[in-house]
Formats: structure tokens, sequence, C-alpha cells
């Protein structure tokens, strides 16, 4: 942005040389109608009486203007100071356009509070997995148990057998005592006996028989409950585990959003910062201006001064002095080109190097 | 605790940009409009770690009170920075012999006052 509007550069300058013919015109006839050389030093006093009256309107126009211009720059920088202030504000309520060394610590933060979150939530589906897993140990012990039952009914089954070939047995016994009369008496008394052990253990065979059975039938119950409880535990976790994936997702996203959210806000702030600087520079055409018409005041209060006492002393200006009394207090370097023959005054621009002495 | 800092320039707009840039970068700051009026604030001053001086003032200019600065008797230590719109270098000259220690040509970017600021504010 321009700091100074350029200064015109085709400047009006007046027609020197057409004025000086016109005053030997004048003074030529006021010669010939035999008026004296008096007359030619009252119009050059009455000139001068006139510019410098010009010039005190001059000044006081200019200093008018500085006033003014003062006075409207302080309004300014004062709007500006509590835009500024308005700014700071919404910056200090929205940290994330500060800098963005900060936002990414902040955005570093969540992501990290997001990275635990998730482990934590991975951590519960690894532990219902544990769960499913020790279920799934124990549906196969109960089916093993369910195996093992298979050989105790067999095993009854072989009992009651044993017990039935015992009593064909003893009953085979029991006739040949018989037939030895009384010397099988006591062979009969032992065969008695045995065939009643024989059927006292074929009622434990079928008692243990029907014992294994209800075990059987009650383990087949619980096993069947057990594998259907461990399907719905199974799809239970991959719903947890669909759900699981989705909420980080979305987190995720939000934090992406957030992510994104900070980084324009700290380009903008980046953009408005930018703009106070560019406008802090702005600020100082004001010093400037006014430097460069206080120069101009008193170089045009200087020069009336300067022609009055040349017309005392009844010679023009030296052309040297009258050079320096108009270069007299530049501050500038733009005064100092145009100054020097330059048509267009350089337009300043903020400067990047410091001179360290 | 901030450190103090002396602006010296007969313009109060350019004094309050001066300032707003220092204070944003968390110094304290004194003012004055001329260079007796800089003088007479680091009579009054306890500690002033860096002094920013205009060049052409009313009263006494910038030159002249740079010379003043560094015959105080508290005072003659600190770091004057220069900041001007003459950008001849035989008023640098001027200014280095008085005693500054930078040369700043105004209009200035606020980060480069303040890293001149930086490199040269006394501890």
């Amino acid at each position: 942005m321009p700091l100074v509007s350029p200064v015109p550069t085709a400047l009006s300058l007046p027609r020197w040389a057409g004025l000086r013919q016109a005053l030997r015109r004048v003074l030529g006839r006021r010669t010939g109608a035999g008026s004296t050389a008096a007359d030619a030093s009252d119009i050059a006093a009455t000139m001068i009486e006139r510019l410098d009256a010009a010039v005190q309107l001059w000044t006081g126009h200019l200093g008018t203007a500085q006033t003014q211009m003062r006075d409207a720059t302080a309004q300014l920088l004062q709007g500006f100071l509590l835009i500024l202030e308005q700014l700071d504000q919404i910056i200090e309520d929205n940290p994330a356009v500060m800098d963005d060394a900060s936002a990414a610590g902040r955005l570093d933060e969540r992501a990290r509070v997001l990275q635990r979150c998730e482990m934590q939530l991975r951590g519960l589906i690894e532990n219902f997995h544990g769960f499913v897993k020790s279920r799934e140990a124990m549906t196969a012990t109960m089916r093993s148990l369910s195996g093992a039952s298979t050989g105790l009914r067999g095993m009854a089954e072989d009992v009651a057998k044993i017990a039935r070939q015992t009593n064909l047995l003893s009953f085979n016994a029991a006739i040949e005592a018989a037939r030895a009369g009384d010397s099988g008496r006591g062979f009969a008394v032992v065969a008695a006996e045995v065939r009643r052990l024989s059927t006292e253990s074929g009622e434990t065979g079928r008692r243990i028989g029907s014992q294994v059975e209800s075990f059987e039938s009650q383990m087949s119950d619980t096993l069947l409950r057990a594998t259907r409880q461990s399907a719905q535990d199974t799809g239970v976790i991959e719903s947890s585990e669909t759900t699981v994936g989705q909420v980080i997702e979305q987190v995720d996203d939000a934090v992406s959003q957030l992510h994104q959210r900070a980084a324009d806000l700290a380009a903008r702030g980046h953009a408005v910062r930018e703009q106070v600087q560019q406008l802090m520079v702005a600020f100082q055409f004001q010093d400037r201006v006014h430097q460069i018409i206080d120069q101009v005041n008193g170089s045009m209060v200087g020069a009336v001064q300067q022609l009055r006492e040349s017309l005392a002393e009844g010679r023009a200006p030296d052309a040297a002095a009258w050079t320096a009394l108009l270069s007299a207090g530049y501050s500038t370097d733009e005064q100092r080109a145009l100054a020097d023959g330059g048509t267009a005054a350089p337009t300043p621009t903020a400067q990047t190097e410091t001179t360290f002495f | 605790m901030a450190k103090t800092i002396l602006i010296v320039d007969d313009s109060a707009s350019l004094r309050t940009v001066v300032k707003l840039a220092l204070v944003r970068a968390g110094y304290e700051v004194l003012e004055a409009g001329d260079g007796q009026e800089g003088l007479g604030q680091l009579d009054k001053a306890a500690k002033v770690h860096l002094i920013v001086s205009d060049v052409n003032m009313p009263v006494m200019d910038g030159i002249s009170f740079v010379k003043q600065v560094k015959l105080h008797p508290r005072h003659r230590f600190t770091p004057v920075v220069m900041l001007t719109t003459e950008g001849q270098d035989a008023k640098k000259e001027q200014g280095r012999a008085a005693g500054a220690k930078a040369w700043i040509v105004k209009p200035f970017n606020p980060p480069q006052l303040l890293d001149a600021v930086s490199k040269l504010i006394l501890p």
C-alpha cells in the first residue's frame, strides 16, 4: 500500500520569463513618461509585499491543513487502537488464532487424548474377546464331559450285562447243586447268594445308566444354552466393535475439522497481523507530511525575507544562497530528489535494514 | 518484570505507533515530545533500558539529545536507537558520533524496530 500519495509530476510553475518581459515593458513605458528608477523599486517592493501577504495566507492555510490532518490522524489512530483491542479480545477468546506453534501443541494434545480414548476402547473390546474365549473353553470342557458321560453309560450297560450273565450262571449253579443232593446244599446257598448279588448289581447298573442318562440330558441342555449364549456374545461383541469403530471415526472426523478450523483461524490471524503492521506503517505518513509542510512553510517565509533584504540592497538574491535557503530543513529523500531535478517524488516504503553502529 | 523504553518524538501519532509496537511486545513505555522533555523523563525514571529517538525535533533535536544522554550520570550507558526520516549517510555519521547504537529510517516495520530493540536492550 503506498504510504504517501506521490506529488503531482507536472507542477504548474509560473512563467518567470514572460513575467520578466512584462515588467520591462511597464518600466519602459513609465521611463518614457518621465518616471525614475524609483518607480521600478516601488513596483518590486509592492510585489514583495503582495507576495509576503500571500505567503502569510498560504502558511495559514497549510497550518490549518496540518492541524486538521493531525486531528484526523489522531482520531484514526484511536479508532485503530480500539479495533486492535477488540481484535486482541477475539484472539484471546479463540486461542487457535494465536500462533501456529501453540495451535499445533493444542492439536497434538487433542490427538493424544483421542489416541488414549481409542486405546481404552480397544482394550475394552479385547476384554470382551477374552471373555468369549473363556466361555468357549468352558463349552469345550462341557462337550468333553458330555463325551465322557457316553462312556459312563456304556460302562453301566456292561455292569448290567455282567449281572445278567452272573444271574444266569447262579441259576445253573443252583440246578447243579440240586442234582448233587445233600452234598450240594452248601453250594446251593452260595449260588442263591450269587444270584441275589447279581440281581442287585443289575439294579445298580440300571440306576447308574439312568443317572448317566439324566446327566447327559442336562449336560446337553447346558451345552446347547452355552453355545447359543456364546453365539449371542460374539454377535454383541462384533456389534460393539462396529460401534466403537464408528465412534472413533466420528471423533477423528471432529478432530480433523477442529484441526482445519484452527489452521483457517491461524491463517486469518496471520493475515490480520500483516494488515495491522501495514496500517502501522501507513500511520507514519502524517509525521512525514508534517515535516515536509513545515519545511515548505519555513522556506516560503525565508524566501520573502531574502527578497526583502535583496531589494533593500538593490540586487537580485544570490543563486547559491537562494538554493540553500530553499533546501534548508530537508529531512526526506523525496524532498532532495525533487530539488535535484526529479519530476516525481519517490514513494517512501518501509525500510527493512537497520544500521547498527 | 517488563523493561522500560523511552520514546522521544515530536509527532504524537508517531509516538502512538511506536508505543503500540513496543507495548504489544511486552515493553513499558515512557514518552517525550522533544530532547529536553526526554532528559526530564530520564531524570525522573529509575531505570530506562533503551531509548528510541527522532532526529528532527523542536527545542532539542535528537543528535543533541543523544549527546546529553551520554553525559547523564545514570543513563549514559542506555542504548539509543535513532528513528528518523533522515536516511543520509552524513546524518547517520552524526548519530554514530553522538553515541547512538542503531539508525532506522521511517517509515519502519514494527518487526524491524522490535528486532533492533531486542538486540540492544539492556538486561
